[in-house]
């Protein structure tokens, strides 16, 4: 068994009585990049956060390597979630703080000695393309680089599993290109990849695993597939 | 919830900054802590000056143990022997029955013929006892009431319950009063916090998601709650030694006959209360908050 995600029988259903998810069977093996794609509210978010433990499935199992991830316990979370690394459209970088210390604060936050931090953080700019970029704060970075940062501290605790929600969404198709590329060598590197898009360009140039959502369901899950059914 | 001294080190100087960053909604709190601590603090003042002056008011006078009937000789060298052992106990008087009757006529008079012979078998023996500044008087009584020889210990009981009741009034007064401070206080700390947990709620989210554990996230605003309870009750401790200080002096000059308690007396003991009890009042603000608003961000 080599599965790094697996879901059985998932369905999620929010309280005002949105189902977000329903019957979602999945597996996803260790070093694979997968594209899950579909319309907004057709669930992929809502799918993460089933991963990431944001939120607990109304039914079904969520397993990531071999942990069951409704099961943890309240205290186990924060250990799980430096395994889990997430990037989003819109970046959430902190204003106040340079990209050095936006990478550094994911270190920090989970105790790592400042000779770690000294050691992984110029490691992980250097692999985002960002070396000269340490002292910069948000607003002086372009929306590529930002997501770039973003990538930096979402890999620098060395994530089994890495999610990125719409990355592109915010950049033109160059910049979109570079962060891809970035996902592509990080997922090189023996970390798992699941991203979820609108990019059609990169989905069908990169022709990898696509799964499709509708309406909290999976209508499509093909190897080296396409944005659309191709006929 | 075990932390290394540097991420602690790292939470304090978080939560001094959110104090800092957060300032008008910050010296409310420390308002509030302030005014709460001056109220417990001048109530305990109030309370220990009247049971201080009760305590004065027993030493100056004496206290006259009385004997029970046909006791023996060993019976009242049982009570010399206790009264000597007594740290409080300035002098005693041994007064036998004849002695008691000779006090009676020196106050009502001879001359009269009110009183006949024989009339002191009627008469008690008793001591008669002079207490020092140490004396706890009120254990005294106890202590002697409780030998089997003592019939009955009169001191002045009604004025000193008298001033020991007002005292206690004046003190549960106070511990209402400083209740419903305490209420506002507590209100006002937890809100200052839920703004500062409201203002940081992006890097909060940021913190959880890159899997900082909850203790971690907590403690900078469980450190602002401290602060703002540890500068409050400073504050408070600063003006009571002033302001005591100074009345004391005052009524030195108008109104010497009172005998106040020396503020250097009492000033450690009170400054730990306020402090603890400020410190309470900050941990329990900021545990409210961090409870309720920080799992909603």
């Amino acid at each position: 068994m080599n599965a790094m995600l697996r879901m059985r029988s998932v369905s999620k259903v929010y309280h005002n009585g949105t189902v977000a998810l329903s019957s979602i069977n999945l597996t996803v093996d260790k070093g694979e990049l997968v594209f899950i794609v579909g319309p907004s509210g057709a669930g992929k978010s809502t799918l993460f956060k089933l991963v990431n433990r944001k939120e607990l499935p109304s039914s079904g199992e969520v397993w990531v390597g071999r942990k069951s991830v409704p099961d943890l316990k309240k205290g186990e979370v924060p250990i799980f979630r430096r395994n889990v690394g997430m990037i989003y459209q819109d970046f959430k970088l902190l204003s106040n703080k340079t990209t050095f210390e936006n990478i550094a604060f994911a270190l920090e936050v989970v105790e790592a000695s400042r000779r770690e931090v000294l050691r992984q953080v110029p490691a992980v700019l250097e692999l985002v393309g960002l070396r000269d970029k340490g002292k910069a704060y948000p607003h002086e970075l372009s929306g590529g680089e930002q997501q770039r940062v973003s990538l930096a501290r979402a890999i620098v605790n060395r994530p089994i599993i890495l999610m990125a929600d719409e990355p592109t969404g915010n950049l033109d198709p160059d910049t979109s290109w570079g962060i891809m590329d970035l996902l592509v060598e990080i997922n090189r590197r023996g970390t798992t990849v699941l991203m979820a898009t609108h990019n059609k360009d990169i989905v069908n140039r990169m022709r990898r695993r696509v799964i499709a959502m509708e309406h909290g369901k999976i209508i499509r899950d093909e190897q080296r597939g396409a944005y659309d059914i191709e006929s | 919830m075990t932390l290394k001294a540097k991420t602690l080190f790292h939470c304090f100087k978080e939560g001094w900054g959110n104090l800092a960053r957060n300032s008008l909604m910050s010296l409310a709190s420390i308002g509030t802590v302030l005014v709460s601590l001056l109220v417990l603090g001048g109530v305990s003042l109030l309370a220990l000056n009247l049971n201080h002056m009760a305590d004065m008011a027993l030493q100056s006078t004496k206290i006259r143990v009385l004997l029970k009937e046909d006791v023996n000789f060993d019976a009242t060298e049982q009570v010399r022997f206790w009264l000597q052992r007594q740290a409080g106990v300035e002098s005693y008087q041994f007064i036998s029955k004849q002695e008691g009757l000779m006090r009676l006529e020196g106050i009502f008079g001879i001359e009269e013929g009110v009183f006949r012979d024989g009339d002191e078998e009627f008469l008690p023996e008793e001591f008669e006892v002079s207490l020092n500044s140490d004396a706890d008087a009120e254990k005294l009584v106890t202590g002697l009431l409780s030998l089997s020889s003592v019939e009955e210990v009169l001191y002045g009981q009604e004025f000193y319950s008298q001033v020991r009741t007002v005292s206690k009034i004046a003190f549960i007064g106070g511990i209402i009063v400083l209740l419903l401070v305490g209420f506002a206080t507590l209100l006002i700390i937890t809100n200052t916090i839920r703004l500062t947990v409201f203002a940081r709620r992006r890097e909060i989210e940021i913190m959880s998601l890159v899997g900082a554990t909850d203790w971690y996230i907590r403690w900078p605003y469980i450190f602002e709650g401290l602060l703002i309870g540890i500068i409050g009750s400073l504050l408070a401790a600063l003006l009571l030694s002033r302001g005591y200080y100074f009345l004391e002096r005052k009524l030195v000059n108008v109104a010497s006959f009172l005998h106040l308690v020396t503020y250097d007396s009492v000033q450690l003991h009170l400054t730990w209360i306020l402090i603890g009890v400020g410190a309470a009042f900050g941990l329990i603000g900021s545990l409210i908050s961090v409870k309720r608003f920080l799992k909603a961000s």
